[in-house]
């Protein structure tokens, strides 16, 4: 799996590659934490080249989902498709993440 | 709306010694060292007797990989020594796998029920705050790697059953493809 | 009674009368073949009605017959105009009643005797019933239907007047004067053609609408072909096709906006997959859902509903049409909101079937108050809809059929793939004897085998497992004999290749990337013998020496898993009438009916009692074994076998 930044204003989007599974996912997690530690406060996870993703990658979703909120800052995760969509859907936390069908709709949901 | 639970479609995971899911007859096998590295190669190697016109081989490949972790990581604690035992069949109406392990057996089986029960009460009632504690059910053994949300999928994908035995270290799942209404895909 | 002479035929009035007469039903039977009303029949009743007339009075040229006969003649007039008009039924019978009643006491004035009737009074009656069509005429004409034309209606002006005149002239002239029978008479019956010219009139307008309509529906049609057909040439995506029909019946509809939803393929659902222009929802928005623009907007594009649930599901579910000309007359529509993205003013939706099949809905609607759907473009709707939805079902069924040929054709693809990298010939030396077999169980086969020549005096006999199916496992064992071939004649010994090997496919593939290797290199001269193991089988080793077969294992992980794994070796010796072994699950682990493995104990006996045979036949007789021992179970697992017997 691979992990890339890049910006759009206020907003960092990382971009992952591969697949999100039992092996790897931690890395995302850790990425995640490295940022906050360097202040970034808008995250858009783009999940677009992800075909795969496992309890262990929704685990990390769930753990990042969660101590963003905590910090009051924002996240958005799009572009989910796919076994990833049907995954998320199955455990039922299609509402619970913010999640939006492009990177355009999560820029201006960002804006709200 | 799609995402609306009803309460009366509320599932638990059952224990059944007796269900007709733990037949073994005309399935495969495969029993497996308890290697956590290699998973999804076990994984794989299950999977590469279905037939390539079912659907979402993609996800059938991820749930069949969460049986056996959990197999292999709770059930046998990654010790090489203990196997993992995989009985399995498909065709293109449906998926069958009984999965077994030589740990002492799922002992959280009722807690995780409850839990899930509250879960889908405040999914129904679309209490997103409240969620957020229950999207990942956690015992004194979770570590960072576990999602502690698998079972929660595993009950909603293996729509023809999801089965203990009486001794909770061997599980027996069905999955039923329904016949497609249209070509319009 | 005069005697007939043609020339008398020929001067008497009866050929004009005739000839007018001709005209007219030559024209009312055009007419009669496209009415639908029967209108024509009456009148060529009533022509049938003066043929016999004129017929007659020239045989019997007696006023009184023509008299009697113009009642009868007003009689068949009079219910042309006034049948039609269910209000003017009851005044219809009476004068008709009337009619009769003066008729039956003209006869009995004829021929009785009694002078109840006069012969003006005839003639009065005549005006009377002239009168009387008007009146009503002009009564009915106010209750008509606007825009419907009927030859009744359109004609009854003129035909009346010319009846009004005939009557009078009748009145004063009678049927005596020569002017009246000869000019008046055929002249009048021109009300006949007139009439019947009005009747082809109205056809004509009817054909002309009826051909308009069908053109523009034929110009929609073309247009839907043309958006959608250009769309499936460029992109075989679900989402662009019917996001183009969606704009079509959109355009052709003269909508302010619209959706299609499919049918699930699986569930119970709904889901939309195309929208375009303002499209506000036919239900109540979820509480949660902010009332912006682009939020509503975004919601609407992904919405999904079960079936049943709001109308839209309601369609999908029943079937039937939904025509809500004014939603704020309909109670099923209830209101979200004032603002423009959210106001419903009319809306239509229609399921969109295949054979019997509802697998989806086209909705479309519009916003600006007072602008209803009108029923043609209801219709229109319907028919870009289902003929829409064919062309589209007939391109995913053809898809569907080169999906399941693809799946086919990348089986040949990875059949070919292999056939290029399965060795051709087993090369054979004078201390070393080869013999192989490989026989997949379904389609393609994911076990490998290559034999190696890396130098004068070394061979490598490689044997492995892919894990997958298809093109991809098919690639994985290119890339894994790429490397073999690479390094195996660097002379490194065969635990390092399997290192290299390791390294060369872990971690840097996205799809599925394992494979059990097991390596053996072959001194030809020496009979020295170097085993490499990445997970795969155990090496059997048949000794002459002590009649016993060795299995050589160790314990390893499959190539793939690990970028960081570090495989072993094993060094033995062959000598003389050693036979050495490598061979897949396939063989081992197949089951017989009862579900019994084969297993390497029977193998390894397999090889210790055919000790003396070449290996060619030494794997003959493998395959026959396991051929029996499966009987008429099924083989599920590609099976492989490599055979290498010393003959130092």
């Amino acid at each position: 799996m691979e992990l890339k930044i890049r910006k759009n204003g206020n907003n960092y989007i990382i971009d992952v590659n591969g697949e999100m599974d039992l092996y790897n996912s931690y890395k995302l997690k850790e990425l995640v934490m490295k940022m906050l530690e360097k202040k970034v406060e808008h995250f858009i996870i783009n999940l677009e080249n992800v075909d795969y993703i496992d309890s262990s990658g929704i685990g990390a979703l769930i753990y990042i989902c969660s101590t963003i909120k905590k910090m009051n800052f924002r996240l958005i995760i799009t572009n989910i498709h796919g076994s990833v969509k049907k995954v998320i859907e199955l455990t039922k936390l299609m509402g619970y993440f913010p999640i939006t069908n492009s990177i355009e709709e999560a820029i201006l949901q960002m804006e709200e | 709306m799609s995402d609306k639970t009803y309460l009366s479609d509320i599932k638990e995971i059952r224990v059944n010694e007796n269900s007709p899911l733990f037949d073994k007859t005309g399935m495969l096998y495969k029993e497996f060292p308890s290697d956590y590295r290699q998973i999804r190669y076990f994984t794989l190697l299950i999977v590469q007797s279905a037939p390539l016109e079912i659907k979402e081989i993609n996800l059938l490949e991820q749930q069949i990989s969460e049986v056996i972790k959990n197999a292999v990581k709770h059930g046998n604690q990654c010790d090489l020594a203990k196997k993992v035992k995989v009985w399995y069949s498909f065709d293109s109406t449906h998926a069958h796998l009984i999965v077994q392990d030589e740990g002492p057996g799922f002992k959280d089986l009722e807690k995780w029920n409850d839990f899930n029960r509250k879960r889908l009460e405040i999914l129904s009632a679309q209490d997103f705050e409240k969620l957020a504690d229950f999207v990942s059910f956690r015992t004194l053994k979770s570590d960072d790697n576990d999602g502690g949300n698998a079972l929660f999928a595993a009950l909603e994908y293996w729509n023809g059953g999801f089965v203990f035995n009486d001794s909770r270290n061997a599980v027996a799942m069905l999955k039923k493809y329904p016949q497609k209404k249209h070509a319009i895909t | 009674m005069t005697a007939i002479s043609f020339s008398q035929i020929l001067a008497s009035p009866l050929l004009a009368r005739l000839l007018v007469l001709a005209c007219a039903t030559a024209i009312f039977l055009i007419v009669r073949r496209k009415d639908t009303e029967g209108q024509a029949a009456a009148f060529i009743a009533t022509i049938g009605l003066l043929v016999m007339r004129d017929l007659l009075v020239m045989l019997f040229p007696i006023a009184e017959l023509q008299n009697l006969s113009d009642i009868f003649y007003f009689g068949f007039a009079l219910f042309i105009f006034l049948a039609p008009f269910k209000k003017a039924r009851i005044p219809l019978i009476a004068v008709l009643v009337v009619n009769v009643v003066v008729a039956a006491l003209y006869l009995s004035t004829i021929f009785a005797g009694f002078a109840a009737i006069p012969g003006w009074g005839v003639g009065a009656l005549l005006v009377a019933d002239a009168a009387f069509m008007a009146l009503m005429g002009l009564l009915n004409s106010r209750d008509a239907e606007r825009g419907s034309h009927h030859i009744v209606s359109d004609s009854w002006i003129f035909s009346t007047a010319v009846l009004m005149v005939y009557a009078v002239l009748a009145l004063a002239l009678g049927h005596g004067s020569a002017v009246f029978e000869g000019l008046i008479v055929p002249v009048s019956y021109g009300w006949l053609v007139a009439a019947g010219l009005v009747g082809m009139n109205i056809l004509d307008q009817q054909t002309l609408a009826a051909v308009s309509y069908y053109e523009a529906a034929i110009d929609s049609l073309y247009n839907l072909s043309f958006r959608v057909g250009t769309v499936l040439k460029g992109s075989f995506s679900t989402e662009d096709v019917i996001a183009s029909m969606n704009e079509v019946i959109v355009e052709e509809t003269g909508a302010d906006g619209g959706s299609i939803y499919l049918v699930d393929e699986f569930d119970d659902v709904i889901i939309a997959k195309a929208l375009s222009g303002s499209f506000p929802p036919p239900f109540l928005l979820p509480e949660s859902l902010p009332r912006k623009q682009n939020r509503v907007e975004s919601f609407m594009r992904h919405a999904q509903f079960r079936l049943g649930e709001t109308v839209l599901g309601e369609v999908a579910k029943t079937g039937k049409n939904l025509y809500a000309a004014d939603v704020a007359a309909d109670g099923r529509f209830p209101g979200n909101g004032e603002e423009d993205f959210l106001r419903l003013s009319s809306f239509m939706a229609v399921p969109l079937m295949v054979e019997d099949k509802i697998i989806g809905v086209s909705a479309v609607s519009r916003s600006r108050p007072g602008t209803p759907f009108g029923e043609a473009d209801f219709d229109r709707l319907k028919l870009l809809a289902n003929f829409g939805t064919l062309a589209v079902s007939n391109f995913f069924s053809f898809l569907e059929a080169t999906e399941r040929n693809s799946i086919e054709q990348t089986a040949g693809i990875a059949a070919e793939i292999q056939r290029t990298i399965i060795p051709k010939k087993l090369p054979q030396f004078q201390s070393l004897a080869i013999g192989a077999y490989s026989s997949p169980a379904r389609g393609v086969s994911g076990d490998y085998y290559d034999l190696i020549r890396t130098r004068e005096d070394k061979i490598v006999g490689v044997i492995g497992d892919v894990a997958g199916k298809g093109v991809s496992a098919a690639l994985i064992m290119v890339m894994i004999r790429s490397i073999l071939h690479l390094i195996t004649n660097t002379n490194r010994d065969m635990a390092t290749v399997l290192d290299w090997v390791n390294k060369g496919i872990a971690g840097k593939i996205d799809m599925d990337h394992y494979a059990t290797l097991g390596l053996i290199a072959i001194n030809i001269v020496t009979g020295e013998l170097e085993y490499a193991n990445a997970s795969h089988q155990p090496l059997l080793i048949y000794r002459r020496a002590s009649d016993m077969v060795e299995t050589i294992d160790m314990k390893s992980v499959p190539i793939g898993v690990e970028r960081s794994t570090t495989y072993q070796r094993k060094a033995l010796r062959l000598y003389d009438g050693d036979i050495a072994v490598l061979y897949t699950d396939g063989i081992v682990e197949v089951l017989n009916e009862q579900g019994k493995q084969f297993g390497r104990k029977n193998l390894s006996q397999l090889i210790a009692r055919h000790k003396d045979l070449s290996p060619k036949d030494i794997v003959g007789r493998i395959k026959q074994e396991v051929s029996k021992f499966i009987g008429t179970a099924r083989q599920h697992d590609d099976q492989t076998v490599l055979v290498f017997k010393m003959k130092l």
